[in-house]
């Protein structure tokens, strides 16, 4: 399992590597999920909100990772006495999230391919098939899974906006009004939601370690975020724009519907939406490779002695992936499965990030204290 | 390693085979829906399936074998659900059906008259083998008979429904297509809508003219629009995209006006407690025929009053419309509630649920229109001699 040390990630493909594991199954529902919440036409300001939010929280940790390059910041933690235990707590929780969320994700992929392009072909087949690949991506190591990323984002970035200039034909951009009728809270409210569509930027923590430490910089990693949050409003505004928002509510998936709303005019093309799922396969397999790849490193660094073998361990980590995946019997539970995920990585997030921080300002004064002394 | 190879090679074999393999000439297209009530039974309905024989399609084959059997059949189910309908086609017919390619649904009125349609909507837009682009009408009499016979020029009566539906920018007196996707919003928001109807007297021959009105509250139709209301409609409504408008000088000669653009601006404000629309109707196009002897087209005086009398004319149709809307059916089609909503979320708020019917506020709404018509060329006589 080990790539070649000399390979470091540039900015760039952090940031891009960013975007492709960030974009997942999030943006199929995320305009459903702002509309149901708070009824109103107001999600667009609350995507433009919470991609300021994680920016901020992308700031902070930049700023903490500036001080240990070449570390993960568990790593950097588990240097303390007590703070061993703490960081192997966390990766333990790091390593169950990553599970689940590597679970879901291939359900969703199997739910949607099962319900728009392949209804005869079972639903474990599809998972299984998916796994194997990521499995077989995470044997190329980091190098081969980020160039991956980056190989097919652009795919992704292209098909995505010729789906929403298209569709942009026939909407009608006053469902959007009226701006902010109620006040705050509702966007406030939204806002929630949103953020838990831009989970993904936890594997900063672990990836961020193999960047020089020259190139440990915020602003590639800014443009990302505004990339996806910019995606994510378009795919909004014109969702909105073409169902109302009250329609929107009760379509289970409105980007893939969206998609099959549009005609390309001369009747050439018909039933985008296979194309458009196609194309959803592909960053479900970055996100779910990028994920399996840092779950593998974590095991292999928190758990496993320094020299053992861990050729097998994604190939284990599969079975476990695909039992959680069917643990969620129907959508419902898939989808209510896919919040406690979200509450799970969100709160994993802030609470290392504090931890980070706490032990950052605990050696400092220790440092200072020992500098007083001698 | 050559064990995994071994095992890699297995894999292949057996992961090759497909399960969705769906051979063309296996399936049946529907191309076509229609709706009826069952004579029999109340509590069922009949559902007609319009299928497609691609084999006899004109100019499909190589052969040219065109004319050998009609291009399509009808086949008529009863029951009360629409899957188990579909369904019990498979026991009838070799080939299963498939609705990828599905343009029309027709509705018999009576069955409109029930709030049948929220019942059709719910498989037809949660299916996703249908598409939210499929057109939906009202039949005046059986539903079924408009799929019948075939028209000259098209190979399925379906397909013709469906290119005549779409000529609505060419008559004044059709509206806007109406597809499962736009009457699903409106049931969603409860607001009344219009739905094209489709009318078959004589063999042979169809006319998609008219529309049913449908409550929001319930989705039932109450009436049918004729064709004058619906010129109204699509004035207020800003779709009257390139209709002839046939005036009168002094009700004698007629004469021709043929929209080339038209734009309709509703301005809302809430004034003393009164709700006031201001419907601007602004039109521009040619004078393209004209009866009036001794017409000198090319003055000045002669186009203003032409564009008195067409102004006239536009108002009359658009606001006889809206006095019928608010004085017999209570129904807003015209969406001015939105509008309210744009402006006014609080107000709107509190009114929202007596908006519509007979003690609503929308009945006492005021409602101005004001129509400015300009004449801008007219083609290339300039006299009638």
């Amino acid at each position: 399992m080990k790539s070649p040390l000399s390979y470091s990630i540039s900015p760039g493909e952090m940031c891009l590597t960013l975007v492709s594991m960030i974009v997942g199954v999030g943006v199929l529902t995320l305009p459903r999920a702002l509309a149901s919440e708070i009824n109103l036409a107001d999600g667009w300001i609350s995507i433009i909100l919470a991609g300021a939010i994680i920016i901020l929280f992308i700031i902070l940790y930049v700023r903490l990772q500036q001080h240990f390059p070449g570390e993960t910041l568990l790593e950097y933690i588990g240097k303390g006495k007590v703070w061993k235990w703490i960081a192997r707590g966390i990766s333990l929780l790091f390593l169950i999230y990553f599970l689940c969320l590597m679970a879901y994700e291939v359900r969703v992929l199997a739910l949607l391919i099962r319900m728009y392009l392949l209804d005869q072909t079972p639903s474990e087949v599809i998972a299984a098939l998916m796994l194997l690949c990521t499995t077989y991506a995470v044997s190329k190591g980091t190098q081969g899974i980020v160039h991956l990323s980056l190989m097919f984002l652009p795919i992704v970035v292209f098909v995505l906006l010729g789906l929403i200039s298209f569709t942009t034909i026939k909407a009608d951009f006053t469902n959007l009004l009226p701006v902010m009728p109620e006040g705050v809270l509702p966007v406030l409210a939204a806002t929630k939601v949103t953020l838990l569509s831009f989970l993904g930027i936890e594997i900063l923590f672990f990836l961020m370690a193999r960047m020089k430490k020259s190139e440990i910089k915020v602003f590639p990693l800014i443009t990302g975020i505004m990339l996806v949050a910019l995606l994510y409003l378009l795919v909004t505004v014109v969702t909105y724009a073409n169902f109302t928002v009250d329609t929107t509510t009760q379509i289970t998936f409105p980007t893939v519907e969206l998609a099959k709303q549009l005609e390309i005019p001369g009747g050439f093309f018909e039933r985008l939406e296979s194309l458009m799922i196609t194309v959803w396969l592909i960053t479900i397999f970055n996100t779910i490779s990028i994920v399996q790849l840092i779950f593998v490193q974590l095991f292999q660094k928190s758990f496993m002695k320094e020299n053992a073998k861990a050729n097998y361990i994604p190939m284990i980590s599969i079975f476990f992936i695909f039992i959680v995946a069917f643990i969620p019997d129907s959508i419902t539970e898939t989808f209510m499965f896919g919040e406690w995920i979200s509450w799970l990585g969100t709160s994993l997030y802030v609470f290392s990030l504090g931890c980070g921080y706490l032990y950052f300002w605990m050696r400092k004064k220790k440092n200072e204290k020992e500098e007083y002394y001698s | 390693m050559k064990k995994f190879m071994l095992i890699f090679v297995l894999l292949l074999l057996s992961l090759t085979g497909c399960w969705d393999r769906a051979e063309l000439e296996e399936v049946g297209f529907v191309i076509g829906i229609a709706f009826d009530p069952n004579p029999d039974n109340p509590k069922t309905f009949d559902t007609t399936f319009h299928i497609a024989v691609p084999s006899a399609f004109s100019g499909g084959g190589p052969e040219g074998d065109s004319g050998e059997g009609s291009p399509f059949f009808n086949i008529t189910s009863t029951g009360v659900t629409n899957f188990n309908m579909i369904r019990d086609i498979s026991k009838r017919r070799s080939r299963s059906l498939n609705f990828e390619h599905l343009k029309v649904i027709v509705i018999n009125e009576e069955l409109a008259r029930q709030a049948f349609i929220t019942g059709v909507l719910d498989l037809y837009t949660r299916d996703h083998e249908m598409r939210r682009k499929t057109h939906v009408l009202v039949s005046k009499g059986e539903a079924k008979e408009v799929y019948m016979d075939k028209l000259p020029l098209e190979d399925m009566p379906a397909i013709s429904i469906e290119m005549i539906n779409e000529n609505y920018t060419k008559a004044l007196e059709m509206i806007e297509t109406r597809d499962i996707g736009t009457i699903s919003e409106k049931m969603t928001a409860n607001q009344s809508y219009l739905i094209s109807g489709v009318n078959k007297e004589h063999r042979e021959d169809m006319n998609i003219s008219g529309a049913a009105l449908m409550k929001g509250e319930d989705n039932k139709m109450i009436t049918w629009l004729n064709e004058e209301d619906i010129k109204g409609y699509n004035w207020v409504m800003g779709e009257a995209k390139n209709g002839i408008v046939e005036a009168t000088v002094d009700d004698k000669e007629s004469f021709i006006f043929e929209i080339l653009s038209h734009a309709t601006n509703v301005n809302y404000e809430r004034q003393n407690d009164q709700n006031i629309f201001n419907v601007l109707i602004k039109t521009e196009g040619t004078f393209s025929e004209s009866w009036i002897p001794g017409l000198e087209i090319n003055n000045l005086e002669t186009i203003k009053k032409m564009e008195q009398i067409l102004s006239k004319k536009i108002e009359n149709q658009a606001t006889s419309l809206i006095k019928k809307m608010q004085e017999e059916w209570y129904c807003d089609i015209f969406y001015f509630g939105p509008l309210i909503k744009r402006k006014e979320y609080q107000y709107w708020k509190q009114i929202k649920e007596d908006w519509e019917g007979e003690a609503g506020i929308f009945k006492e709404a005021n409602v101005q229109v004001n129509v400015e018509v300009k004449i801008s060329h007219y083609m290339t006589q300039e006299k009638t001699s």
